[in-house]
Parts: C-alpha cells; sequence; structure tokens
C-alpha cells in the first residue's frame, strides 16, 4: 500500500514539469482543486496553538532535570527542564523566583508545577513553573523512615536509655557551626539567663556531606573532655530538609546514643524533627529552646534560695520562742519565786520525827512502871502469914532491890532516852534549815541571775539575728567565746560537770573548729561556792 | 544523732534537695533545740554552698581544635561571637 503511494506520488512529479511552465515550475501559480480553502496567517496559527496548549495543560507536574539555568537582569530565571530523550524550555518569573527557598543549579532532579505558554515572537512554547521542589524529596523520605524504625526497633530511643539533665550545669558543650546563627541564638539565652556561664563550642559543619561526621565528632570530643561538660546542646538553625540531612544520619544518631553525657537537641524549626532529637535525652523544638531547657534562670535559683533561708530564720526564731515561754513559765512557778516553801516542807518532817521519837521513849518508860507494880502485887498476894514478916523484909529488900533496879533502869531509859534526845537534836534537820535555808536562798537567787544574764544575752543575740543574718547563727554565740562540750562518744551535751567521769574524751566545739578533751578533774559543788 | 552533719554536699542538687528536708523537719515543734540549732546550722551551710556554686564560674567560652596527633585542645573563642548582637551576618551561611 505504503509502496503503491510512493510510486504515484513519484509519477506525479515526474508529471508535474510536463504540465507545467520550467518558470512557474513548484510555485503557487497552480490553483489548487478546491476554491474554499481557508489560509492562517502565521500569527492565527499561533494563535490557535497558543490557546490549543494553554488550554489544554494549565495544570501540570513535570518532573525532569535542571539545565542552561540562567537569572535574567530582571530577575526572571530561564532553564530547560529534560531527561534523556527531550528537553522543554521553562520559565520562572521574577515575582515567584524570589519567594523560592530551593538553591536552583544544573542537573539538579527537580519535580515542577505550572502551565504550558506558548511565546509567539520565538515560535517556541515552554513550561512556567510555579512551585518547584527536588525530587529526591521522596527518597529522603524513604531513607529517614527507614533508620527511624531500625534504630526504634534496636530500642535506641527508649526513654530508659534517657538521661536527666544537671540543675546546675556548670559548662555546657555545643556542637554547632561556630559562625551560624544558631550559636548567637543560643549565646542569648545562655547568658542572659546565667551570666557566668561556660561553653565549650565542638565546631562542625551543619549542612553538607561532611557535616555528619564532623557533629558525631565533635560530640564523642565533648565526652572526652577535662574538666568534664555537664549538658551538650546540638544545635542548628532552620533549613530545607536537604540542609537538615545531617542530624538524619545514622553516624549522628549513634554518637548521640552513645554519649555519657546528657544531650539536648534542637535542630530546625519546631515542625522539624531529626532522628537525632529521637535519638537525643530531650529534644528541643530551636536551638533557642534548647538553651532554655538547658539553663533556668539564675535569679531563679537565688530566689529559691532565700526562701530557704528564710524558713530557717523563721523555725530557729520560733523556736527560741517558744523555749523562752517554757522558761517564764518555770520562773513563774512558786517554788521558783519563794524557795522557803521547799524548806517548810522539810522542817515538818523533822519536827513529826522529833515528836514521834519522843512519844517511843515515854511509853517505854510507862510499860516499866506497870510490870513492876504488877510484880508487887502478885508477891503480896502469895506470902504465908507467919512468914509475912521476914518475907516481908525479905519482900522488901527484894521490893527495894527490885525497886532500885527498877529505878536504875528506868534512869537508864531515861538517861538513853535524855542522850538520844540530845543526838537527835544535835543532828536534828531542824538545825540545819536556817543555813540549808540560806544556801537555797543563795543558789536560787544565783541560778535567777544567771538565767537573766542568760537570757539578755540571748535577747540581744536574738535581735541581732533579726538585724542581720550571720549573726543570727547560733554560731555567733561560740564566736564571743563560749563553747559547747558534749561527750564524745554520745554527743549528748554536758550541763553539769558531774555528768561526766574521770578520763572521759569531751568533745569541744568552739566557734572555729573542734577540740577532743580528757577529764582530768570534776568539781562538781564549783557553782554553790562560786 | 541520726545522721552526721556532711560535711560538703555532693552536688547542687544535693544541697538543694536536703535544705528543703531540713526546712522540712525544722517545723516539727517536737525537734529538741540541740537539734534545731544542728539543723539549722548545716542549712546555713549548705545555702552558703549553693550560693557558692551559683557564683563560682566565670564566664568563659572555648572552642575545641583537634591537634595534628589527634590531641583535643580548648582555645578561647573570639570575642565577636561571644557578643550577643554584634556578629558579621554575612558571615552566617544559614
Amino acid at each position: 500500500m505504503e509502496k503503491k503511494s510512493k510510486q504515484s506520488s513519484r509519477t506525479r512529479t515526474r508529471q508535474a514539469p510536463i504540465l507545467a511552465t520550467p518558470e512557474s515550475a513548484g510555485l503557487s501559480f497552480t490553483p489548487s482543486p478546491e476554491l474554499s480553502r481557508a489560509v492562517l496567517t502565521v500569527t492565527d496559527l499561533t494563535d490557535k496553538i497558543k490557546d490549543q496548549l494553554e488550554t489544554g495543560f494549565p495544570d501540570i507536574w513535570v518532573e525532569g532535570e535542571v539545565s542552561n539555568f540562567k537569572v535574567s537582569g530582571n530577575g526572571h530565571a530561564f532553564f530547560s527542564l529534560k531527561d534523556e530523550k527531550s528537553v522543554i524550555r521553562s520559565v520562572i518569573w521574577a515575582n515567584v523566583f524570589r519567594m523560592m527557598r530551593l538553591q536552583m543549579k544544573e542537573g539538579l532532579k527537580v519535580m515542577s508545577h505550572g502551565r504550558l505558554s506558548v511565546y509567539g515572537p520565538s515560535g517556541d512554547y515552554r513550561l512556567v513553573i510555579d512551585r518547584i521542589e527536588i525530587s529526591g524529596l521522596g527518597v529522603l523520605q524513604q531513607q529517614f523512615e527507614e533508620l527511624k524504625r531500625k534504630l526504634q526497633a534496636e530500642g535506641l530511643f527508649d526513654s530508659s536509655r534517657k538521661k536527666p539533665l544537671p540543675l546546675l550545669p556548670k559548662r555546657i558543650g555545643i556542637v554547632t557551626s561556630p559562625t551560624g546563627a544558631a550559636l548567637q541564638d543560643i549565646f542569648n539565652i545562655l547568658f542572659r539567663r546565667f551570666p557566668n556561664m561556660q561553653a565549650v563550642i565542638a565546631p562542625a559543619q551543619v549542612q553538607g556531606t561532611a557535616a555528619a561526621g564532623q557533629i558525631a565528632e565533635g560530640i564523642r570530643m565533648l565526652n572526652l573532655l577535662t574538666p568534664e561538660v555537664d549538658v551538650i546542646l546540638v544545635a542548628r538553625g532552620g533549613g530545607s530538609l536537604e540542609d537538615l540531612w545531617p542530624f538524619n544520619e545514622e553516624i549522628v544518631a549513634r554518637a548521640v546514643a552513645e554519649s555519657k553525657i546528657p544531650i539536648v537537641s534542637g535542630v530546625g524549626h519546631e515542625v522539624d524533627t531529626t532522628i537525632c532529637d529521637y535519638a537525643a535525652d530531650v529534644r528541643a523544638p530551636t536551638p533557642s529552646g534548647a538553651a532554655e531547657i538547658v539553663v533556668r534562670k539564675k535569679s531563679e535559683f537565688e530566689s529559691e534560695l532565700s526562701g530557704y533561708r528564710d524558713s530557717l530564720l523563721t523555725e530557729i526564731e520560733h523556736k527560741l520562742k517558744s523555749l523562752r515561754q517554757d522558761w517564764e513559765e518555770q520562773v513563774r512557778r512558786p517554788s521558783f519565786r519563794q524557795p522557803e516553801r521547799l524548806l517548810d516542807a522539810r522542817r515538818q518532817k523533822v519536827n513529826d520525827l522529833d515528836e514521834s521519837s519522843r512519844r517511843s521513849i515515854r511509853h517505854r518508860f510507862e510499860m516499866s512502871q506497870a510490870v513492876n507494880k504488877q510484880l508487887y502485887t502478885v508477891l503480896q498476894k502469895h506470902s504465908p502469914e507467919n512468914k509475912l514478916r521476914l518475907w516481908k523484909e525479905k519482900l522488901h529488900q527484894l521490893a527495894e532491890k527490885n525497886y532500885t533496879l527498877v529505878h536504875t533502869r528506868i534512869r537508864i531509859s531515861q538517861s538513853e532516852w535524855e542522850n538520844r534526845n540530845q543526838q537527835l537534836f544535835t543532828n536534828s534537820p531542824a538545825r540545819k534549815i536556817p543555813q540549808l535555808s540560806r544556801q537555797v536562798q543563795y543558789v536560787a537567787r544565783q541560778l535567777t541571775d544567771r538565767t537573766l544574764t542568760q537570757w539578755n544575752r540571748y535577747q540581744q543575740m536574738f535581735s541581732a539575728h533579726l538585724g542581720k543574718l550571720n549573726a543570727l547563727s547560733p554560731l555567733a554565740i561560740l564566736e564571743r567565746g563560749y563553747s559547747i562540750v558534749s561527750i564524745d562518744k554520745e554527743g549528748r551535751i554536758l550541763r553539769k560537770a558531774s555528768e561526766t567521769r574521770l578520763g572521759e574524751i569531751l568533745s569541744i566545739r568552739l566557734h572555729q573548729g573542734n577540740i577532743k578533751a580528757q577529764v582530768t578533774q570534776i568539781d562538781p559543788e564549783e557553782d554553790s561556792h562560786g | 544523732m541520726a545522721e552526721p552533719i556532711k560535711k560538703t554536699p555532693k552536688s547542687f542538687e544535693e544541697a538543694i534537695k536536703r535544705l528543703e528536708e531540713i526546712v522540712e523537719q525544722l517545723e516539727s515543734p517536737e525537734l529538741p533545740l540541740e537539734k534545731s540549732i544542728e539543723l539549722f546550722e548545716e542549712g546555713m551551710r549548705l545555702s552558703q554552698f549553693c550560693n557558692t556554686k551559683l557564683n563560682e564560674a566565670e564566664k568563659k567560652i572555648t572552642q575545641l581544635v583537634k591537634k595534628p596527633g589527634g590531641k583535643i585542645e580548648e582555645v578561647p573563642m573570639e570575642n565577636e561571637s561571644a557578643d550577643t548582637s554584634t556578629t558579621n551576618q554575612e558571615e552566617i551561611p544559614l
């Protein structure tokens, strides 16, 4: 069929020169068989093509490689998109191009969105692009998810691995670009909150192929440092997924997970989450956020501390106050006010004792008399009449003798009684009463004076405490030369010499320092003679 | 007498925690005077310790440099990056 038509056309061309004059051969001189044919101007045709193409492809996605990229003086970007076989001219108008974050360069594989446009003056068509993306995006995203799954399965992101951050870091390690905006953001927060903070920078590129290795190395170096850093920030400012890519690499994730020092990751903006964020002990939304998490305001610490100090003072003040009340109560008690009353009871006891001994002696004497009388009557009753006189005499003698005996006995009893009485009198506690009374009064006065003096001292100390924090410390008492003596072994504080024994080791707390001492002499009465 | 007074706390955290405990214990009305004074003393010492910790360091910015032998050295960082807003913006590549 084809062959046939070719043949016939050949025949026709051959015929033509025969029909036409040589001059007019091949030109439009030969009228067409159809008279009504429509003839288009170039512009008409172009308009038709324009109409067809522009309405036919108003909204398309095209994938291809960038080539011949140029930006004109007006800021429009001209380039071609191509694949192995074809090329299509493309343009990004200046107003769109200015807004784009993507860095266009030769050979970049992109996915672009736009419409077809025909340009009459040059007779060509091109793609007018309004959106453009790097076409590898899907691949990166896929890598990200894959690595995330893998590390998660290994337990690298487990919350049990997360280390707590120090409350008050002294030295902070920062892995970032030394010239980056992220570092400035971190410094702003860090030194505003804590003017005397220390920072150690482990410089690292934060984008490009070398970045991941340098970041991992930085983390490792900071772990080896002496004096050590208390916490490490891994930080980078915002950027595209490609820009942030180093923080999605396994080598960085491993370095973060292996770090013995807690790591806070602050990469990109709030919406960006990297593998590094997952592996870190704490994820911060931004570099400044990381700094805020790591350093609490110094002023907050200070007010917390002064809160504690206030509580300490209030409590001790309260304690002293209640002790004072106790003491005043004691002083108001009658026995303390009038020590004679203590003696009254004793005096009474002595009197009672005296009375009862006197009574018992008298009783014995009366008993003897009664026995004697009874004996006499019995003897009288049993004597015969004859021998009455003899017996009487004898009896009389006997009686007399007996009487003397009894009398002597009585006398003995009496003298014994007197003796005892005398003895009782000499030893009578009653005789000691005035002396004791004087002593008690003296001691009581001494006690009152001393306690008052002591109390005045406490009060002076107390008001000094209120005025000045330092002076408030009970240490101040020690500063004045007082010391606290306690038994070394038990830690019990001594108040009386009698509470210790010879040879015992005592611990003496002075204003500054402690002394251990051995007891060589005990004088428990010192106070009453003093 | 339960626990001996610690000479120096291990860390700032520990000191703050102990301070909190001490204040709580001091609030108990049964506490004898000796113990109260002991606790008060310890508390004051701890707050002093914390204060010292807060003010102990001096602002310092250093940068790690790896020497050819693989040794890591800390060198002071240039002042320009340490000061807050005066950095040369053009040098920031991001």
